[in-house]
């Protein structure tokens, strides 16, 4: 069974699976930092979706892992360059100013309260930063 | 030069209207104003905010003049109405910045440069990543009307 994450943004809680098998270093060293607590915004280049930047993750020498160009609804994808963790609701692609098309690795899915959550991040693009935090879901 | 002035929470800047590149543009956008709208920052465009004019002759523009791409910081730039989205958009960057949309980059036409120090500007302007959306005021200076 993956491994779970329960996220909660501005009092919005909805929760995932981490792509253990397809992202395995990507995974481990995510579940290794949880919690992680920061203010979501709403990307500048990448289009429908919001981000933080966990710099305690960030180091270009990991690999990109379940590649993803175009992030799917709902997924988390994750840019070691940057530490970037970012949530996608809508349209929405690894860009910076530097690479119009860049890479992630696809590291988990949302699929509980999928709906809720993901109209939270969208609303940080009208009313701008939010508190998340990101935790571990045990296993009952 | 004509020239429209620019107010966001507080802050006014200037801006000279490239009338020399872009004069049918910047004579609908002057015959446009005032225009009291939305200021979004961008989610394609990098360090940028846009808002849409959605009346006046501006919305008769749709062809590009002196089309660019990279917006440079201070830069006023304007996305005429299309079959795909029916308003007109200016976008104005404090920072790097390039007119992207979901499938590729996009032409725009510039229509003016910020006057004098931009930094008080370019700061509200950044503000709305973290803050989110505001107010912009944009009207016509009284030579660019007569």
């Amino acid at each position: 069974m993956s491994r779970r994450i329960k996220i909660q943004l501005d009092g919005v809680s909805g929760s995932g699976y981490l792509h253990e098998e397809a992202a395995p270093t990507t995974a481990a060293r995510f579940w290794a930092a949880l919690p992680i607590e920061g203010t979501l915004r709403h990307v500048r280049w990448s289009g429908d979706a919001g981000y933080i930047l966990a710099s305690e993750l960030a180091d270009e020498s990991i690999p990109i892992e379940h590649a993803v160009s175009f992030y799917p609804p709902g997924s988390i994808a994750f840019r070691p360059e940057h530490g970037e963790i970012a949530f996608c609701y809508g349209q929405a692609q690894a860009r910076d100013h530097m690479q119009p098309a860049g890479r992630a690795s696809h590291l988990a899915t949302l699929d509980r309260n999928v709906e809720a959550l993901l109209e939270a991040v969208a609303s940080t693009r009208r009313q701008g930063g939010k508190p998340i935090r990101i935790e571990r879901e045990e296993a009952k | 030069m004509p020239s429209l002035e620019l107010e966001v929470d507080g802050v006014t800047a200037r801006f000279a209207l490239r009338d020399d590149l872009a004069p049918q543009t910047v004579r609908a956008l002057v015959a446009s104003l005032p225009v009291e709208t939305t200021l979004r920052h961008c989610r394609w465009s990098g360090d940028a905010c846009f808002a849409e004019i959605a009346r006046g002759p501006i919305l008769e523009i749709s062809a590009l003049e002196s089309g660019v791409t990279s917006i440079y910081p201070g830069t006023l730039v304007l996305r005429p109405a299309n079959a795909i989205a029916p308003t007109a958009e200016i976008l104005i960057a404090y920072g790097d910045a390039e007119y992207r949309w979901p499938t590729s980059r996009m032409y725009v036409t510039p229509v003016g440069e910020v006057q004098g120090d931009p930094s008080a500007l370019f700061k509200v302007l950044a503000k709305t990543s973290s803050a989110g959306q505001t107010t912009v005021r944009l009207a016509a200076l009284k030579e660019a009307v007569a």
